[in-house]
Formats: structure tokens, C-alpha cells, sequence
């Protein structure tokens, strides 16, 4: 069972509907630390799936607006999700307040996540915008993914996990300050180099290649392809690979991309270079994207939605890219006027990037702010 | 099929057909200087590609996306049997015909070995087609991006830039330098396994502008600004030509300039190609398309420098292309079925035998004909006159066989005019028959005009090209004879592969 010595002790919960039910449960109580209580109170379901059911909560005791999601707990094993969600630490990845456990009358064990309260999913803005027939302006599509590229970057190169199921529902956007935060860590997973993996992750739109064809060695990179497929799907006002089933999915790529070509095939599963294709040319990319697409945005999308793994670009080359270049402008703002989110505080996630790819992801005003200007231009600039 | 065959009429067909070969000799004197036995630029008639083509038939499709795309190229053969590619262009392609007439003629005057050279074009109503060389052995993507049987080795790989280049060359010393969407589809390979530059790809109409078809991260950044290629964007896009021949991928060119800045070649690099180069060879052809992908125009080499850097770098000049390609050569032909040899051969005899134990085996499509002996009298003359026919065939009696045939086909054409929905009453082996007929009563124009017909009617049927080399060569034009044998022993192994799947 999840080492529950930081875990406050199960409260018993009826099987009620959610909305108007409170639990309560004590935190601290250790090393000291005075005992309290925490009561919850269930506003709305906002989620549910085959994990359990996320709910919107009201903290009584603060008035603090949060997310739980419930989960039923083998009790057998310890929660992987939560074992991550312990570590994590970004602005741009939803974080992870407090948890308790909770016991039903019919004895079932049931791991609340107590999160973070962000009002928007990228699924629902999407929405909006499609059913009011408009596109989303092209500064919100480049923040939006520009901070899931940092949270990627973060979640790759810091931790060392790979989320697993990117998609819009899994991105939750703030609608007032515009910062954008990964949610759901309930598929993903450390991986280890030459450890197989499962291939049946990731929902269907948003599965990199690779998967489709039953890759078992796969890396990081089904993540890029997922940002990918978001980035376009942004830029379109709806998914870009809208697949009816497996190969349907493979199918839908193809017409984009081309059929892959036997380099290809080998960079995705080597098992899987006898397999035959039909031969399709690619599609006409101005025929997807419409005609004032600014060309950085087309070649960043080529860059991402790669057949070869390993060619896809990594989230902090992502970030670098010169279609983000806007944000990164000394008087950068919302349409509103207000300020943009916070974008350059980097931390751990620049260790290991080249001295030219750190210089390009801060800005020179940034630089200037934080006393970084000549330590960080090259000797001659 | 059937339907569409059987539009064409036998009897105006005879007389058309014949006054093309007379013709026929004469077109092939008006040869150019620059290569040998390509002729001159012409117009055709839309009747002429029609029949070339059986019919603008669908299994005569040789571009991608079959009938949906909207510019198709049928493969077809002249009535001098020369063979061809056919390019039809959707209506809206080219509204001015005068623009069409001088830009196909315009191209038209190129000859060159590197090229597949423009025929001919062809300009009635709103219709607009390009006449150009058939290239039997595919396209560079198909070898380099989803070949079969092996890998595209390095020295071909070089040989192909060069090549290619030598075509840019070429082009540009005649005042044709914009070449519009070079990509690996528009490099085909000839007989003998040789890459060629399609000479479509030099006629695309100014009003569309969209001369890139493919992913706009692959075309030059100034096509992206202006919506215009220069003689500079084509050298761009051979920049990309030289990455696909480098990786075996589809790399964006931005991406791949920043791998090579950053020393990644073996990223970039095909897996097929390893061992196969030095780091020396590889470096310098990377150096080359770095150069081609300058951001600036100016910056980018011309073809003529182009052709000098690759010049050295070639590998196993002295084995010939179809060697290191892996392709079965004219030279080295594979062996003939016993049909192929006994039409190869002239044996009449054999020919006979082969024919009528295959009886009516071939006639895909035909409706059972018990079916349609309760309809008319006249049906039932019409199957009487082939059986007949079929009983004189079996017994050796050939004038009564082409007599009995030849009423069994003026009542199918009579059928078929009256009753089209019974339109594959024509029967390709009643054709291939009376040729046979025709070539024992040694009436050898006869004997081809019904091989032909029999193509006509069923393009894909192998017995139809060797009946008709068999005629060819009867009638002393021996080198249409091979190629007809060729086609027909490509036929077969097509057909049989089909079979074999099946």
C-alpha cells in the first residue's frame, strides 16, 4: 500500500453523489506539528473516467477552490500517480496539494488527490472559440503550447517522465492570467532506456506513430508528437488526425505526412519494416493549414509531427523556437494589456542545454533583469 | 473494361490504324541531333491519345491517387508502338490554349538524354494533355523511400544528383530553368535503369501559382514570401533532393541545416547507407546541400557548379545503372513463358495449341453468355457464328475461322450499338484468334490491327502484346517486336503475381 506516514488517516465517506458532500480529514500531527482538521466540501463533478472521478471542492477551513480526483487504491500496490505527483514542481504542471485516503461502507479504499484548482481545459477554449466560429488568436496559441513545451521540458529533463496522454482535455488553462498547467499523471511513467513499455497509452488523435505500430521502446519523444498534434489542432480550430480507430489513425496521419518511408518505419519499430503501405504522396500542407499561416508555425509543426522518434525536437528546442520568438519581445503583453505569465523562470530544466539554446530561451530584457547579460552572451558579442 | 473497349468500332479502326504506320517511318527521321531516335515535337488528336490509351483506361493509370487527382498520366502506346506517358490536366488547368500550345512547344524543343523528353501535347475543346516518354522503371521516391527487393545503393545515389543535375544544367543553358515542385516524384528512371527529370514539371500554368504541392517547410523561403520560384528556388528544392538521397527521410530542410550545424550526421543519415561511404564522401555531399539551402538566393550554387562538385565525388562509374539498381535489363532478359517463346519464335503451331486450350479464359468480364440465348434470334446467329468459328479454330480450317469470327464481330458491334448495356459481347480472345488466323493466311496487317484491337479491348492481357510482336516481327519491324515482347512478358509476371496473391 502507498507509505501512508504522511498520509492522513482514511475517513470514512458514504458512496454518496458528490455535490454537497463534505469530508473531513486531519493533516499534520507529526514531528510536532499541531493536528487539523481540513474539511472538503464536493461542488461538481468535473471529470470522470475509467481512474474514478475528478471533482471541484471548496476547503471549508479556507475557502480555497481545489480539484480531487478519487481514485480506487489496490491495496496491494502503491499509487504510481500519486508516487509522481509528489515530486512535481512547475508552473506550467498542476500540482499536488495534499491527499488522503477514504473508505466506503462496502470497504472499498479509495486515494484522493487533492490538486489545484484551474477553472479552463484547453478542450473546453477550444470549444468556444470552434463554436463560435473563430479561430484562436495566434498569441494564445503560442503561449498555450509555449508553457506546454516548458512543462514538458521540465517533466522530461528534470523527472525523467513521460506523461504519456497529452491531449486538450489533459491541459487546463487559467482564463484570467492565461498560465497553462499539465494535468492527469495517471498513465504516465519514468522510462527506462532498453525497459519495454506498454504501447496501448495515449488517447487515439493525439498517439504518436510509433505506438500505433506497437513500439514497446519507445522514449519521450510520444510526448512531442502529442504537443504536436495539440499545436495543429490550435491552429486549425479542430484535431488533425481524427482517426475512427487504430489504423483508421495511421491512415488519417499518412494522408498528411505521406506514407512513411522504409527509414522511417525502421526508426519507429524495426519489426515492422515487411509491412506494406499504400503509397500516398503528402498532403499539401496549405491545403490543412489555411494561407496566412505564418510559415514558423508550419515549420515548427514539421518538426514535431516527425515519423522518425529521435528527429522530433525536444521540448526545450521547442520553447526556443522562433514561432514563440513574440513572447519572448521586451513588451510582450495579453490583448488585454495586462502582463504574461511568468515564461522564463527557468530552473533544473536548463542543465545540460548548450550555452546558444539557453541563450536563445531568455530574452535579452530577462537577461538584463536578472543580471545575466554578460555572463550569459558568449565572450566577442 | 468492356464498355469502354467496345466504343471503339473494328471497322473505322482498320483504316485509321493503318495510315498511321505508314506515317509512322517519317515522324522517325525528323530526329534530333542532341539523342538519338527521339523525335520531333507534334501535336496529336485527342483520337489518336484515346486510342493510345485504350480509352483513357483506369488500368492504364500510372500517377498516384488513380482518377481522383486532378492532373492523371496514363501509360499508352502510339500506333508506331513507341511508348508513352500521358499527362491529362483538369479543365481549369489551362484556359488559354494559346499559352498551353507555346509553353508545350516551347519544352517541346529540349532533347536531352537526362530528361524525359517531351513528345508531343495535344489541345481540343477543354482538353489538355502532355505527350512524354514512358519511363518503365518507376520513380526516385518509389526507390529510395519504399523500395522492394533493396535499398538504393550510394553510387547510384550519386549518380542520380548528378544526373539530376546535369538535366538543371541542361534546362538552364536552354532558357528553361524554372523547374516547378522538384521532388523525388519527379525523377523517373528509363529502360536501362538511367534517372531522368520529368519535362512535365517545366510546363505548370502561371495563373494557379501554386507551384509547390507539398508541405510548405519544404519549400525555398522566398516562395514562401513572394509565391514565385526562381532559377535559385530549384536549386533549393535539389538541396532537399540531396537530403532524401542522404536519409532515406522526409526532413524538414530547416531541421536538417540545424543537425548538420550541429555535426548530427548520423541522425541525418539512411541506415541503408552504412558502410557504404567514408565520412569524407558524406561531408562533402552534406557541404553541398548546406549550400543549396542557403537562405539567400544568391548564395545558392548554379547547376553548372553544381554538376562540377558532384563529378568527382562518383562511385563505380564503369557498372551500368540497371546493375546497381537491381533491375532486370532488355540485355539480360528474363526468360520467356511458353507462350512469350512460341510468339517470340513464330511458332504458329504452338501458338495455336496454346490458344485453344486457354479457350475463353482470359474474357474477364464477359456475361455468361447461355445468359443471353433466350434474348433474340439475332444473339443466337451471333453465337452460332462463334462457335462455328471456335470449331473451325480447333480444326485448322483459318479462312472459315475468320469468316465466322469476322461475322461473330460485326454482330457484336451491331449488338453493341443497339444494346450497350451488352457491350462485353466483345471478346478480346475472338481478336487474339482471328490474329492468329490472319498470321497463317499470312495477312500480317490483319493479324496486328486484331492484336491491337484485342489490347484495346482488355489492356492488360499479355497474350495481346505477344501476338502482336509475333506480327511485328513478321512484318520485319524487329525492334517494335521486342518491345512488345517486353510489355508482354511485364504483363505477365504482373498478372501472375496478382494470381499468386490471390
Amino acid at each position: 500500500m502507498a507509505d501512508d506516514k504522511e498520509m492522513s488517516t482514511p475517513v470514512v465517506d458514504r458512496n454518496d453523489p458528490v455535490t454537497g458532500h463534505i469530508i473531513s480529514t486531519t493533516i499534520g500531527g507529526k514531528n510536532g506539528e499541531p493536528k487539523q482538521t481540513i474539511s472538503y466540501m464536493a461542488e461538481r463533478v468535473v471529470g470522470t473516467g475509467s481512474f474514478g472521478i475528478v471533482f471541484q471542492a471548496k476547503c471549508l477551513e479556507t475557502g480555497e477552490t481545489v480539484a480531487i480526483k478519487k481514485v480506487l487504491q489496490d491495496r496491494r500496490y502503491k499509487n504510481r500517480e500519486l508516487q509522481l505527483m509528489r515530486v512535481l514542481d512547475h508552473p506550467n504542471v498542476i500540482s499536488l496539494k495534499h491527499c488522503f485516503f477514504s473508505t466506503t461502507t462496502k470497504n472499498e479504499l479509495f486515494l484522493n488527490l487533492v490538486m489545484e484548482y484551474v477553472p479552463e481545459s484547453m478542450y473546453r477554449v477550444l470549444k468556444h472559440y470552434s463554436s463560435a466560429n473563430q479561430r484562436m488568436p495566434l498569441i494564445y496559441v503560442k503561449l498555450y503550447t509555449y508553457q506546454i513545451f516548458r512543462g514538458l521540458a521540465y517533466l522530461h529533463s528534470v523527472v525523467g517522465v513521460c506523461h504519456r496522454d497529452l491531449k486538450p482535455q489533459n491541459l487546463l488553462v487559467d482564463p484570467l492570467t492565461h498560465q497553462a498547467k499539465i494535468c492527469d499523471f495517471g498513465s504516465a511513467k519514468v522510462l527506462v532506456k532498453g525497459e519495454a513499455n506498454i504501447s496501448y497509452i495515449c488517447s487515439r488523435f493525439y498517439r504518436a506513430p510509433e505506438l500505433i505500430f506497437g513500439a514497446t521502446e519507445y522514449t519521450t519523444s510520444i510526448d512531442i508528437w502529442s504537443a504536436g498534434c495539440v499545436l495543429a489542432e490550435l491552429l486549425l480550430g479542430q484535431p488533425l488526425f481524427p482517426g475512427e480507430n487504430a489504423v483508421d489513425q495511421l491512415v488519417e496521419i499518412i494522408k498528411v505526412l505521406g506514407t512513411p518511408t522504409r527509414e522511417e518505419i525502421r526508426c519507429m519499430n524495426p519489426n515492422y519494416t515487411d509491412f506494406r503501405f499504400p503509397q500516398i504522396k503528402a498532403h499539401p500542407w496549405h491545403k490543412v493549414f489555411h494561407k496566412r499561416m505564418p510559415p514558423e508555425a508550419i515549420d515548427l509543426a514539421s518538426r514535431l509531427l516527425q515519423y522518425s522518434p529521435s528527429l522530433r525536437c525536444t521540448a526545450l528546442e521547442a520553447c526556443a523556437h522562433p514561432f514563440f520568438d513574440e513572447l519572448r519581445e521586451p513588451n510582450a503583453r495579453l490583448p488585454n494589456g495586462r502582463p504574461l505569465p511568468p515564461l522564463f523562470n527557468f530552473k533544473q530544466e536548463l542543465s545540460g542545454a548548450s550555452p546558444e539554446l539557453i541563450n536563445k530561451l531568455i530574452p535579452d530584457h530577462v537577461k538584463r533583469q536578472i543580471g545575466l547579460q554578460h555572463f550569459m552572451h558568449p565572450p566577442g558579442t | 473494361m468492356g464498355c469502354q473497349g467496345s466504343k471503339l468500332m473494328p471497322c473505322c479502326w482498320d483504316s485509321q490504324f493503318k495510315a498511321a504506320v505508314l506515317e509512322a517511318p517519317d515522324i522517325e527521321n525528323e530526329e534530333n541531333n542532341e539523342v538519338d531516335n527521339v523525335p520531333a515535337f507534334r501535336e496529336f488528336t485527342l483520337e489518336q491519345l484515346k486510342n493510345a490509351t485504350s480509352g483513357f483506361a483506369v488500368e492504364n493509370i500510372v500517377s498516384e491517387h488513380g482518377e481522383k487527382a486532378p492532373n492523371v498520366v496514363y501509360r499508352g502506346k502510339l500506333e508506331n508502338h513507341r511508348r508513352i506517358a500521358v499527362k491529362r490536366f483538369n479543365r481549369m488547368a489551362w484556359p488559354d490554349s494559346r499559352q498551353f500550345l507555346e509553353e508545350a512547344r516551347s519544352v517541346g524543343q529540349l532533347r536531352n538524354n537526362r530528361l524525359a523528353n517531351l513528345l508531343g501535347c495535344c489541345c481540343e475543346g477543354d482538353e489538355r494533355l502532355l505527350v512524354a516518354e514512358y519511363m518503365p522503371n518507376e520513380t526516385l521516391a518509389k526507390h529510395l523511400f519504399h523500395w522492394e527487393t533493396q535499398p538504393m545503393k550510394w553510387a547510384m545515389r550519386l549518380r542520380v544528383v548528378l544526373y539530376l543535375a546535369q538535366a538543371l544544367e541542361y534546362c538552364t543553358n536552354k532558357g528553361r530553368a524554372l523547374y516547378h515542385d522538384l521532388n523525388a516524384y519527379r525523377v523517373l528512371f528509363d529502360e536501362d535503369g538511367n534517372p531522368r527529370l520529368s519535362t512535365f514539371g517545366l510546363m505548370k500554368n502561371s495563373r494557379d501559382g501554386k507551384s509547390y504541392s507539398t508541405n510548405l517547410a519544404f519549400t525555398p523561403p522566398e516562395y514562401l514570401r513572394t509565391g514565385r520560384v526562381t532559377p535559385e528556388s530549384v536549386i533549393y528544392s535539389f538541396g532537399t533532393l540531396l537530403l532524401d538521397l542522404l536519409s532515406g527521410k522526409h526532413i524538414p530542410p530547416s531541421h536538417a541545416l540545424d543537425l548538420i550545424r550541429d555535426r548530427n550526421l548520423q541522425m541525418l543519415t539512411d541506415s541503408c547507407l552504412e558502410g557504404q561511404f567514408s565520412d569524407n564522401d558524406g561531408t562533402e555531399l552534406v557541404r553541398l546541400a548546406s549550400r543549396c539551402l542557403q537562405y539567400e538566393p544568391r548564395e545558392r550554387p548554379n547547376p553548372k557548379s553544381l554538376v562540377a562538385a558532384l563529378t568527382p565525388l562518383q562511385k563505380e562509374t564503369e557498372v551500368p545503372s540497371h546493375v546497381l539498381m537491381g533491375i532486370p535489363h532488355s540485355a539480360s532478359f528474363t526468360p520467356l513463358s511458353p507462350v512469350g517463346q512460341a510468339c517470340s519464335r513464330g511458332d504458329l503451331t504452338a501458338i495455336h495449341e496454346i490458344l485453344e486450350n486457354l479457350g475463353y479464359k482470359d474474357d474477364e468480364g464477359v456475361v455468361n453468355e447461355l445468359s443471353f440465348q433466350m434474348w433474340t434470334d439475332q444473339m443466337q446467329e451471333t453465337l452460332n457464328s462463334k462457335k462455328k468459328g471456335d470449331a473451325a479454330f480447333r480444326q485448322k480450317d483459318f479462312k472459315e475461322a475468320i469468316e465466322c469470327y469476322t461475322q461473330k464481330a460485326a454482330d457484336s458491334f451491331f449488338v453493341n450499338s443497339q444494346f450497350i448495356d451488352v457491350g462485353t459481347m466483345v471478346s478480346p480472345t475472338i481478336f487474339a484468334r482471328r490474329s492468329l488466323c490472319y498470321l497463317i493466311n499470312d495477312m500480317l496487317q490483319e493479324a496486328l490491327n486484331d492484336a491491337m484491337q484485342a489490347q484495346v479491348i482488355s489492356p492488360v492481357w499479355h497474350i495481346a502484346s505477344y501476338l502482336q510482336a509475333t506480327a511485328l516481327a513478321a512484318l520485319g519491324m524487329e525492334n517494335e517486336s521486342q518491345t512488345a515482347l517486353k510489355e508482354g512478358a511485364t504483363l505477365e509476371s504482373k498478372r501472375s503475381s496478382v494470381t499468386g496473391k490471390k
